[in-house]
């Protein structure tokens, strides 16, 4: 008696199954981590708002909050590949953010301060130029540094009092 | 751990309540008895967002804010309409009888499949996929690059001016909302902005696309097991659409919406479309044009390549049935007005940056990327390979028969993906982080509508059993 034939069709099927098989098995290893926190997260149940104020940047922006009042716009110097900024600004919301490049001159910031009426500068984590230092000697009345919210500098920013003064 | 326990009362509330106010519009089309009780889910579930959001955008025309009754309560009148009627009534209670015996089904239908084992892994494989799926998007708050830049920062703002208010942001201003006013609305429903709980909306989208592909698959005779497996193949190749299960990005909006306008469209050409199937085809248009700025571009990649199929199969009534399509597309044009008009109204750039150029070194890189990721591990595994061996099977008969409309989508689909790549105003040296960090959502948009293509060799390499 001969064997029953599987037809061609099947066959391939059934070869992409087990390659597909194959596949599944190698998902499993790729989600393995982020299957082992959760897994780790309910056991613990520190979940959902938790995991956010956990968070150190979280936690710098809730008192940055404290700092700036809700209807402040401010600068965020920051460079948006570190992906930073977006979390400043959604955190911060409903502070109006605009973001500043910081390896532009200092004539920028205070167009930029000018153009959006910002006051707060924020400079997250930047190695500051020398053209920039005014900012750290205080020498500016414009700028009124705010303590306790290192390692980042914090500026009050006091339109009327900028002075410029020079050509870069 | 308790306060996301005690919001999920509201997150289900929320999600059936988006259904509610679909399936209230679509059992008032005509042509809703003709479908299937899983289609009046899914697509009620689309309608419901559709509906609901267009909606939104209306109230922050006539400065009415945001609030559940302003924003839910006028879908109740539908709802109570389609219990008043005889004939809708009989849908309702034969659909809440479906859902409620709707396991004792499933495992019914895995026993009677010709392999049952094989049955029970499709089925574990997606029901551990949402599982991980749907707690991962619920316990932790939202965290991906555009679900914090734009689609949850857009959610939180609306929620916090109760109005779609553009004013102190500047996160594409001029995308299309489907998406972030649907957060918002949960967000009414929650009370606050939870944007941990929100995120349960993407799982419940994800089995509404799954259950809308599920039931074209039967449609074009595929037997339960085979569908069951595609539908496993579809949700584990790779791992793209599984994270978007998970994150706070419109993409699996865009994704659901083409799927339902493609496979209309495709049953349609085939003739074993529900009745009413244009008008719910332009329904699913508007809210793919509304879900996101790539939504527009591919309402015209399907349509063209229904036009395509039309002209070259000339089936008897082709001129009719051209007719009726460009009513469609115009249809879903004019949808498109609202939103348009309203940024218009603001003053909002509506990003023309990328029709500026045309750039042939990016072009050839394109050509080279988009190729890589058809077939890169991460992204969709075997799904392209597949459907490539799908339609090459069919090579005799594809240019002879409908399947032709699926063949030209992909063609267009990745002509227009590259295309897009090309005019891109990106530096030289951040082309390919670019491509690398967009081009898997892209090839995402069309996949579940391309899976289509598997259904000819499943039909055929696996018929149903008699008694499945």
């Amino acid at each position: 008696m001969q064997p029953p034939t599987i037809p061609p069709g099947r066959r391939l099927l059934q070869f992409c199954l087990g390659l597909w098989l194959v596949q599944v098995a190698w998902l499993g290893w790729w989600f393995a981590p982020e299957a082992a926190d959760l897994g780790r997260r309910l056991l613990s149940g520190q979940v959902g708002p938790v995991i956010q104020q956990q968070d150190p940047f979280v936690q710098w922006l809730a008192s940055l909050a404290a700092v700036i009042p809700p209807e402040a716009a401010y600068l965020f110097a920051d460079r948006y590949e570190a992906g930073k900024d977006i979390i400043a600004r959604y955190h911060l919301y409903p502070r109006t953010f605009h973001r500043f490049n910081p390896e532009v001159p200092p004539s920028f910031l205070f167009s930029t301060i000018a153009r959006t009426g910002a006051t707060f500068l924020i400079i997250r984590d930047w190695e500051v130029p020398p053209a920039w230092d005014f900012l750290a000697d205080g020498i500016n009345p414009g700028f009124k540094a705010v303590p306790g919210l290192e390692p980042a500098w914090v500026f009050r920013l006091d339109p009327r009092q900028l002075v410029g003064g020079y050509y870069d | 751990m308790i306060e996301t326990i005690l919001g999920l009362p509201a997150l289900l509330g929320g999600l059936a309540s988006i259904v509610l106010a679909g399936y209230g519009l679509l059992l008032l089309l005509p042509g809703a008895d003709d479908l299937t009780p899983a289609e009046r889910l899914a697509l009620g579930f689309g309608l419901g967002a559709l509906a609901l959001t267009v909606w939104m955008l209306a109230l922050t025309r006539l400065q009415v804010p945001f609030s559940l009754a302003t924003v839910a309560a006028p879908w109740l009148a539908p709802l109570a309409l389609t219990l008043a009627l005889p004939s809708r009534r009989r849908l309702w209670s034969r659909d809440c009888r479906g859902l409620c015996s709707w396991p004792r089904t499933l495992v019914q239908t895995a026993r009677n499949s010709p392999v049952p084992a094989l049955a029970g892994l499709f089925a574990a494989l997606i029901a551990l996929t949402f599982l991980f799926a749907t707690l991962r998007a619920v316990l932790y708050p939202i965290w991906a690059w555009d679900a914090i830049a734009t689609w949850g920062l857009k959610a939180k703002v609306f929620y916090l001016h109760r109005a779609l208010y553009l004013g102190n942001i500047d996160a594409h201003n001029y995308y299309p909302n489907l998406v972030p006013l649907l957060m918002t609305y949960l967000y009414l429903w929650f009370g606050g902005v939870k944007d941990w709980l929100v995120q349960g909306l993407f799982p419940g989208w994800g089995a509404c696309l799954l259950l809308l592909f599920a039931s074209f698959l039967r449609r074009l005779g595929v037997s339960a097991l085979g569908t069951w497996g595609a539908c496993a193949f579809v949700l584990t190749s790779g791992a793209t659409l599984i994270v978007h299960l998970y994150i706070a990005y419109a993409d699996l909006a865009l994704t659901f919406y083409t799927l339902a306008l493609t496979g209309l469209l495709f049953l349609k050409l085939k003739n074993c479309a529900p009745r009413g199937s244009l008008g719910l085809a332009a329904l699913m248009g508007a809210a793919l044009a509304w879900s996101k700025y790539e939504g527009w571009p591919l309402v015209l990649i399907v349509f063209l390549a229904a036009f395509l199929t039309l002209l070259w199969l000339r089936p008897p009534g082709w001129r009719r049935h051209f007719a009726a399509l460009v009513v469609v597309l115009g249809t879903i044009y004019l949808s498109t007005l609202p939103w348009r008009l309203f940024v218009r109204g603001l003053g909002v750039d509506v990003g023309s940056d990328h029709l500026l150029g045309f750039f042939p070194d990016q072009f050839l890189l394109a050509v080279y990327y988009v190729g890589l990721a058809l077939i890169w591990p991460p992204y969709f595994s075997l799904f392209f390979p597949a459907v490539l061996l799908a339609l090459g099977w069919q090579w005799r008969t594809v240019w002879r028969s409908p399947n032709l409309f699926l063949a030209l989508f992909l063609g267009g689909s990745l002509a227009a993906t590259i295309l897009a790549y090309a005019v891109a105003p990106t530096a030289a040296a951040e082309f390919p982080l670019y491509v690398r960090g967009t081009v898997d959502r892209l090839l995402l948009h069309v996949v579940p509508a391309l899976g289509l293509a598997l259904a000819a060799p499943l039909a055929a390499w696996l018929p149903d059993s008699p008694s499945a």
